[in-house]
């Protein structure tokens, strides 16, 4: 006796009860559906795999139902809230401070222009013959200086040498 | 001379809102309570991932609200849902992230897991330890199928769909979903039977 071919097997396993009940006669499901309630071995087999199918579920469902508590309360996008966020509130102290921060370097970078004070034209003030008066007297008087100004600390060479030697002597002592 | 009762309004004021099509997603709530723990069901059992399960549930639901307008009804919700965490399960075990943390699996189900939860009913210690290992072997063989083989087998065994609403799930001819289905029963038929004949 020929048993149920695996494409038969597969077949009847994939329908569910109230399909299989719904077979058209005469067709080739039908006569597979007739051979696995007959054949022993066959419908043995196919109340084990139903079975094994239904557990399989069962236990599935047990386990997707105990870690679905876990998984965090639905909220739509158009009902979340800005309760207390920290990135939110972090964003917006930064922009305050930003908002503070900014004018103020920009204000120090660039301060505003002080009133004109009022320059002192002493030379303006004089008549251009003074001017000159003065500029000759000031080129006079340096002419007339034996030793001009910025070598007078050269005439007096020893003093000044003999205040390092002291000040080195004191260092070695 | 206007009437009273006529309101003036511009073009602009017309066209800028049109009137939103009421969809039958638009109770959520209701739809994440119905259809929750089958989309975190079938999530959880293809991707034997606790926190990619939930991530994705969560994120089915909200594609689901995003494209609420475009939900033609002309499949059940359910199926509808399906379809998006499907296709987001998809994409995940597409990307590298996902096959490098598969290697790690530390959020992974365990097939001993699954089978600890099968309810204990009246009958011997025997039955209930037989009934747990014929849970591990068609858990175990599920995740040794391809991708569409275990896709197909779940929605028609776990989830228990019919063949056309799988098709329109998976968007595979009714052919295919078939002969997918039909190999993947072949599989899980294979593995039971040495089982059993190692346990006789």
């Amino acid at each position: 006796m020929n048993h149920l071919t695996e494409q038969q097997f597969a077949e009847l396993l994939a329908a569910f009860p109230r399909e299989l009940d719904e077979i058209p006669a005469g067709s080739e499901l039908a006569a597979a559906h007739i051979h696995a309630s007959e054949c022993a071995d066959c419908a043995a087999e196919f109340t084990r795999m139903r079975e094994s199918l239904a557990l399989f579920r069962e236990a599935g469902t047990a386990y997707a139902h105990t870690h679905l508590h876990r998984v965090a309360s639905w909220q739509t996008p158009a009902r979340r809230s800005f309760g207390f966020q920290p990135a939110y509130w972090a964003a917006a102290a930064a922009a305050a401070l930003l908002a503070a921060f900014i004018p103020l370097q920009m204000a120090l970078r660039h301060p505003a222009p002080e009133p004109d004070q009022q320059p002192i034209q002493t030379v303006a003030q004089r008549t251009p013959a003074e001017t000159d008066q003065a500029l000759l007297d000031d080129v006079n008087r340096e002419l007339s200086e034996s030793v001009p100004t910025p070598m007078a600390a050269l005439l007096d060479p020893a003093g000044s040498s003999t205040e390092a030697s002291q000040n080195s002597t004191q260092r070695i002592n | 001379m206007v009437p009273d009762n006529i309101q003036m309004f511009s073009s602009t004021e017309l066209s800028i809102e049109p009137q939103a099509r009421s969809t039958p997603l638009d109770d959520i709530d209701g739809i994440v309570a119905l259809y929750q723990p089958r989309v975190f069901r079938f999530l959880l059992a293809t991707l034997r991932d606790h926190d990619a399960a939930q991530t994705l549930t969560q994120e089915t639901f909200l594609r689901a609200w995003n494209a609420r307008q475009g939900f033609r009804e002309d499949c059940s919700i359910s199926t509808w849902l399906m379809r998006i965490a499907l296709n987001l399960a998809r994409d995940h075990t597409r990307t590298g992230r996902f096959r490098f943390w598969k290697h790690v699996e530390t959020t992974a189900v365990e097939a001993s897991d699954v089978a600890s939860s099968l309810p204990s009913r009246q009958g011997s210690a025997e039955t209930h330890l037989i009934a747990r290992q014929q849970v591990e072997d068609i858990w175990e063989t599920v995740g040794k199928l391809s991708q569409r083989q275990r896709s197909v087998f779940l929605l028609r065994f776990m989830e228990e769909m019919e063949i056309p609403e799988i098709a329109a799930a998976t968007g595979l001819p009714l052919g295919t979903v078939k002969s997918h289905l039909y190999r993947a029963i072949e599989a899980v038929r294979t593995r039971h039977k040495g089982a059993l004949k190692e346990r006789s």
